[in-house]
């Protein structure tokens, strides 16, 4: 697959990463009319929109959401009126949200997208399946081209995750969003070739290292049409 | 108007674009009798459905009212004076 | 495309099993109920299934379902879980409840500054649907959760036959599950689409769904692969159409615009025509909007009087499990070549121009078409072929 454009936004300072501002955000919810839109959403809108840039969506574009905490933000706040409210007086519009593919849907209505639209979450290897995938939708020929987002936003179960379990989340995990936009044309060729193994799979240890190495996103802020990049 | 609805509008158009969050606009850009949904305001479904959770949880107005009297979401207006004509009740 | 459906298993209010699911298919259906297992005071019925379990658990009650259905598609597809050792399995697993960690006694700790439960987290960590069966029956091969709402147990089965097409594993398991959960229930009572009664899809006087249960899973292989160990497999999957409407978070596209696409896409994979198809399982979940959308849509893709219907009448919305469990219904009616009617709907609205079925109907064909538009607009058509 060649790589026509990657993005990557962190809130915190990792090589490889942009700062993720809230000045990006609100440029964000501006242009795409968020108004509803939680802020995993807006983090999802925000690395589509930089990934498309001027260009136009055709409905032969295909966009694959990756996460593992998802839209936990979210879904507390969705406790939260549970919990402190009648049942029949929890807000609406919280819990539409707090489906995995509710920034999905955003993207498709934003850029016009109605290429497959498909959301993944898992603890695993959820970056890598997904980019797997869109390489599947390709050659299936289920889209000509596929906008890979993986995301995860940082509140207040991932500030836990160490306490809870400190073997398997590190503390202070970053939130940001990652985004690959992929295609099997040389003509779409900008950062190189992306090349997948999936026996050579990498190990996952936290879902903010998105599931590869820092040095795989260091050499994609770099990488001209002629680079080689293997996962 | 009397000044009582007039400050019950004022109040329920503040009220209005804080729920919804419609962070473009004052209490001064929402005109009475300009229609809630598609054209005038612009509002869609989600918003309908937050509507009437406001109504529950700020004015105390139960959805089984509100189904009843659907017509009230025609204009801002309308549905003003419906929660103003209610909350005199309570 | 043409991958092997070498066996299935279901798990739904009809029962445990596909014995009590043929049954419960054609039988008068029965009413949704209360909720028992799911502590809420709104007054909504719901399809329960009939097992004993507890709501709201990571890996629990939704796993539990799981590995009923996939024990007995194994079952049905002449497979042991230990003859899938050694070869390359994937696992593609549609839900929208498991994937979020909604325990609100959890939360209440969490968020009062309390001890949660960290054993609780864990689970939750690792009980997603797909990466926990790959690891519970030690397989090797892609694991992919989707969370795509209403779509997502027939985006696994669309997703694990591309697998097979493009050789990235040998063998798949695909389907959904989903419980009955406190969150779903209030979130879709907010939104105004839950009825009261049990839900009447396609009929003047729908007022909204009824949320079920379940759990669909479907052993999907290459024809060389399943004849060289003498497996006939009765259906294959002929047709995976994927489509978006671009237009909102939570409305259709009135003119059904993704779903038009996505049936296209799935035809021209089949290489089948409108006219080829016997019948459609449409995702007709009883709202006002789906509906609607999807009966115009629908109508204007097909011949005059074709045969439509919704098994949600007799299931409920399974959520992540229905794309799966209706895949295996519409596997079901071809079989038996007889579809069910369209329960409870004595009064097509003019806005829809063709009633579904009112009596069940015998046909010939062998093609049929299931339909799943997701909350979103993301829109999945599969299109299954009886083998002769």
């Amino acid at each position: 697959m060649f790589i026509g454009n990657f993005v990557a936004y962190s809130s915190q300072a990792l090589p490889g990463f942009e700062l993720l501002t809230p000045e990006l955000l609100k440029r964000t919810r501006e242009r795409a009319a968020l108004r509803w839109a939680d802020r995993y959403t807006t983090l999802i809108v925000s690395a589509a929109l930089e990934l498309l840039g001027a260009g136009a969506a055709d409905d032969g574009l295909a966009l694959i959401t990756a996460t593992a905490f998802g839209t936990h933000r979210t879904t507390f706040s969705t406790l939260d009126d549970i919990l402190d409210f009648p049942e029949a007086q929890i807000l609406p519009t919280r819990f539409s949200h707090s489906v995995h593919n509710a920034a999905a849907a955003y993207v498709g209505a934003a850029l016009k997208m109605r290429g497959p639209a498909i959301a993944l979450a898992g603890f695993e290897q959820v970056l890598c399946e997904a980019l797997e995938l869109a390489k599947t939708f390709l050659y299936g020929g289920l889209c000509t081209r596929a906008m890979v987002i993986a995301a995860e936003e940082k509140a207040l179960l991932t500030e836990k995750a160490h306490e809870l379990w400190p073997e398997r989340f590190a503390a202070d995990m970053p939130e940001g969003v990652v985004g690959f936009l992929l295609s099997l044309s040389t003509q779409d060729n900008r950062r190189g070739r992306l090349l997948l193994n999936r026996s050579a799979r990498l190990s996952l240890s936290s879902p903010f290292t998105f599931g590869g190495d820092a040095k795989l996103f260091q050499a994609l802020a770099r990488a001209d049409a002629t680079s080689e990049h293997h996962l | 108007m009397d000044e009582q609805t007039a400050n019950f509008r004022r109040d329920f158009k503040a009220n209005l674009i804080d729920w919804l969050q419609i962070e473009d606009k004052t209490p001064n850009d929402i005109v009475d009798d300009q229609p809630l949904f598609g054209e005038g305001l612009g509002l869609d479904s989600l918003d309908a459905v937050e509507i009437v959770i406001m109504l529950q949880r700020k004015y105390n107005i139960n959805q089984r009212e509100v189904d009843e009297k659907r017509e009230v979401f025609a204009t801002f207006a309308t549905l003003s004076d419906f929660v103003q004509e209610r909350s005199a009740r309570q | 495309m043409n991958v092997c459906i070498s066996g299935f298993g279901a798990v739904s209010s009809l029962g445990v099993g596909l014995e009590a699911t043929r049954q419960g298919l054609y039988a008068p259906p029965k009413l949704p109920t209360l909720p028992t297992r799911v502590d809420t005071s709104l007054r909504l019925p719901v399809f329960e299934v009939p097992l004993a379990g507890e709501s709201g658990q990571p890996g629990g009650f939704t796993n539990t379902m799981l590995e009923l259905a996939l024990t007995e598609a194994l079952d049905q597809a002449g497979l042991t879980r230990s003859s899938l050792a050694g070869r390359k399995v994937g696992v593609c697993i549609g839900t929208t409840v498991a994937c979020q960690l909604n325990n609100i006694p959890f939360y209440d700790d969490l968020r009062s500054g309390r001890a949660a439960s960290a054993d609780l987290f864990r689970r939750y960590v690792v009980s997603a649907p797909a990466e926990w069966l790959r690891r519970e029956s030690k397989l090797d091969g892609p694991a992919i959760n989707v969370s795509n709402a209403c779509a997502s147990g027939a985006d696994a089965i669309g997703i694990g036959a591309l697998w097979l097409e493009q050789d990235a594993c040998d063998l798949v398991i695909a389907g959904g599950a989903d419980e009955l959960n406190k969150v779903p229930l209030d979130g879709f009572h907010a939104l105004g689409i839950c009825s009261k009664q049990a839900c009447r899809p396609f009929s003047a006087d729908r007022d909204g769904l009824n949320l079920g249960e379940g759990a669909g899973v479907m052993i999907l292989e290459r024809p060389d692969d399943a004849s060289r160990r003498g497996h006939r497999p009765r259906h294959t999957l002929a047709g995976f159409g994927k489509a978006a409407d671009a237009y909102h978070i939570t409305q259709p596209h009135p003119d059904g615009v993704g779903l038009e696409i996505a049936i296209t896409n799935a035809f021209r994979q089949a290489d089948v025509k409108p006219a080829d198809i016997a019948f459609i399982n449409a995702h007709g979940t009883g709202t006002d909007v789906n509906d609607r959308v999807e009966g115009q849509t629908l109508a204007r893709l097909f011949p005059p009087n074709f045969a439509y219907m919704s098994t949600k009448s007799l299931v409920g919305h399974t959520l992540g499990a229905a794309g799966a469990l209706e895949a295996i219904f519409t596997c079901i009616m071809l079989e038996q070549g007889v579809v069910v009617r369209n329960h409870r709907c004595p009064v097509c609205p003019p806005d829809i121009p063709v009633a579904p079925l009112s009596a069940d109907l015998a046909f010939a064909g062998d093609l049929a078409l299931s339909t799943s538009l997701a909350f979103g607009g993301s829109n999945t058509a599969l299109v299954i072929k009886r083998m002769s």
